[in-house]
């Protein structure tokens, strides 16, 4: 056997883990440090082939254009929504980076659920918003221009909540 | 050392010191082999039994994912490859030798990390970027291709990458690609021996990753399709001699490629309205198409004898690539003469109907005379519905493969006579 196989496979370990807990500490911190916003959202239920059932969201309004920086602006009832896009880092303004290099892709793009549910929310959410002037949006906390989703909302509950009642 | 291993090693030494003779020996080798290849059963069945168990315990922990907190789902999701780890660590230290167990490994290894991954951007609801999720995944379990010398997680890998080029679709990260599967490339061409179903499944996979790689490079690098397929065509051809595992592959892709892109070439109307790459034509391209031809030239030169039927095919098919590189640069309006490059197709196509057909009737090979039967009967079938040719030019070309025809039969029926005289003095 090869002498270097018994440290190559530790440094391989070690790498392994090291991905995804990098990963997972960024948007723990996020999570912890960020500030948080609410943006509304209009929700459809796919499926990802790797992640199960997710419901896809959109916060972007239609903004179409270059530049890899979303402006965030809050109105008065405190949801927030992207206004301008900008190719350089905001200095004196909330942002958020794009997922995409040059052009801007919204990182709010899903939320992921229960295989159960995910066909159930989305029922629901088409239930809810089609007689009635009921918000839907996603609680965002957002870091340095990048982003980790918190919870999606109907009228302020959990839809994980109002799923299991 | 498996203890089945060890008594085949001392059954080897016994009958160098003559302790028992060779009968002996083989009899007592094919009992303790069945007792080996037995045992690697039960490690396969013992894998997929604990992969199942695995499955359904994720299954049932999925039901239940929405009530556990962060923290618990986060230590979840590291469960799968911590068990991979630990296993591939137990199979280097105490199982190196098994195969079944390398594999095994492997295999679980590269599920681990797809796992993790997969399942922390599903707890963080990461955006969807499927390719770069491929991406990082393809290139964690990288590693272990080499480490456990497996060839399962090379298939998994090659398609990773090629997937997440495909999606991203730059030229930057297609060359990116082209090293990344240069690196499995790299795993495939170490391997030894010379045969054996798992060689054959690396090379399967090898050459099958490059083949789909073409149509990739070609139309995000802006070159002619065509001339770096059949430039890569003849490159598997002239290399399918370097390794004895690489054979099958190698000349089945490349004759059945070779076969479907001559086919489609021998029309007039492919040529006619073939894309126009006269300003755009990439200079990267340029070069990988032309390293691919002078690897494929210098192979051929290097190893295969002038008159083999190989050479014939690598020169036909690097003939056609030369003219579909030239034809794809000139401009559109400027075109004239596309009947005679359809024509120069049809030729290489019959050339190498007829090399096989030779080839095989000569030395008794039925193979290799279906394979020559099977190129011209398609290509009659495909100029007899023809549209594109006048019903004269049909006819004289129908008389003229017939006439030909007649000649080499009544050539080789005098080859045989004069053979059978031969044999007779």
């Amino acid at each position: 056997m090869n002498k270097y196989l018994k440290p190559a496979l530790l440094l391989t370990i070690i790498i392994q883990l090291t991905v995804p807990t990098f990963m997972i500490a960024s948007r723990y911190y996020i999570l912890r440090t960020g500030e948080e916003y609410l943006f509304r959202v209009t929700p459809i239920d796919p499926y990802d082939p790797f992640r199960g059932r997710y419901v896809t969201l959109n916060i972007t309004q239609r903004l179409w254009g270059q530049g890899s920086y979303g402006i965030i602006e809050v109105d008065q009832d405190g949801f927030a929504t992207i206004v301008a896009l900008t190719a350089t880092k905001p200095e004196n303004s909330p942002y958020l980076r794009s997922s995409q290099q040059g052009w801007f892709t919204s990182p709010v793009d899903r939320y992921y659920m229960n295989e159960n549910f995910a066909p159930e929310a989305q029922r629901l959410f088409w239930q809810e918003t089609r007689d009635s002037e009921k918000e839907v949006y996603v609680a965002v906390r957002i870091k340095n221009g990048e982003l980790v989703i918190s919870g999606l909302f109907i009228e302020g509950v959990a839809i994980e909540e109002i799923l299991r009642k | 050392m498996r203890k089945e291993d060890w008594l085949l090693q001392e059954i080897d030494n016994w009958q160098g010191e003559g302790i028992i003779n060779a009968e002996t020996a083989t009899l007592l080798q094919q009992r303790y082999n069945r007792a080996r290849s037995f045992s690697s059963i039960t490690v396969i069945f013992a894998i997929i039994g604990a992969l199942l168990i695995g499955s359904g315990v994720i299954l049932i922990m999925a039901r239940n994912w929405d009530n556990f907190a962060l923290p618990l789902r986060i230590s979840l999701a590291y469960l799968p490859l911590l068990a991979a780890q630990a296993l591939a660590v137990y199979t280097v230290r105490h199982h190196f030798a098994s195969l079944a167990w390398r594999e095994a490994s492997g295999i679980l290894l590269t599920a681990g990390v797809f796992t993790v991954i997969a399942m922390v951007g599903q707890i963080f609801h990461l955006s969807a970027d499927l390719g770069r999720y491929l991406l990082i995944c393809g290139l964690l379990s990288l590693p272990g291709i080499y480490l456990l010398d497996a060839a399962t997680p090379l298939a998994v890998y090659f398609g990773a990458v090629i997937s997440w080029a495909s999606m991203s679709y730059e030229s930057v990260n297609v060359l990116l690609l082209l090293f990344f599967l240069t690196l499995g490339f790299i795993y495939s061409f170490r391997q030894q021996g010379s045969g054996g179903t798992r060689l054959s499944y690396i090379a399967w996979s090898s050459v099958l990753a490059g083949l789909a790689l073409v149509p990739l490079l070609s139309s995000t690098l802006r070159c002619s399709i065509e001339a770096m397929l059949l430039c890569f065509l003849a490159l598997l051809l002239a290399g399918s001699e370097i390794k004895a595992y690489l054979r099958v592959s190698c000349q089945g892709v490349a004759t059945l490629g070779g076969f479907i892109t001559l086919a489609v070439l021998s029309y007039e109307n492919s040529w006619q309205y073939g894309y126009d790459l006269n300003s755009w034509q990439s200079p990267v391209g340029t070069v990988i198409i032309a390293l691919l031809a002078v690897a494929a030239l210098f192979l051929t030169v290097k190893r295969l004898p002038l008159k083999s039927l190989t050479t014939l095919q690598v020169a036909c098919y690097l003939l056609l690539a030369t003219l579909s590189y030239i034809w794809s640069s000139m401009p559109y309006l400027e075109r004239s003469g596309a009947w005679l490059l359809a024509a120069v197709a049809n030729l290489a196509l019959l050339t190498i109907g007829v090399g096989y057909l030779v080839s095989g009737v000569r030395g008794l090979f039925l193979r290799q005379t279906n394979i020559g039967m099977a190129y011209i009967c398609l290509l009659i079938f495909m100029r007899f519905f023809d549209s594109e040719l006048d019903f004269l030019w049909r006819g004289i070309v129908f008389l003229l493969l017939g006439t030909t025809f007649l000649l080499i039969n009544l050539r080789l029926v005098r080859l045989r006579k004069e053979t059978l005289l031969e044999d007779n003095l």
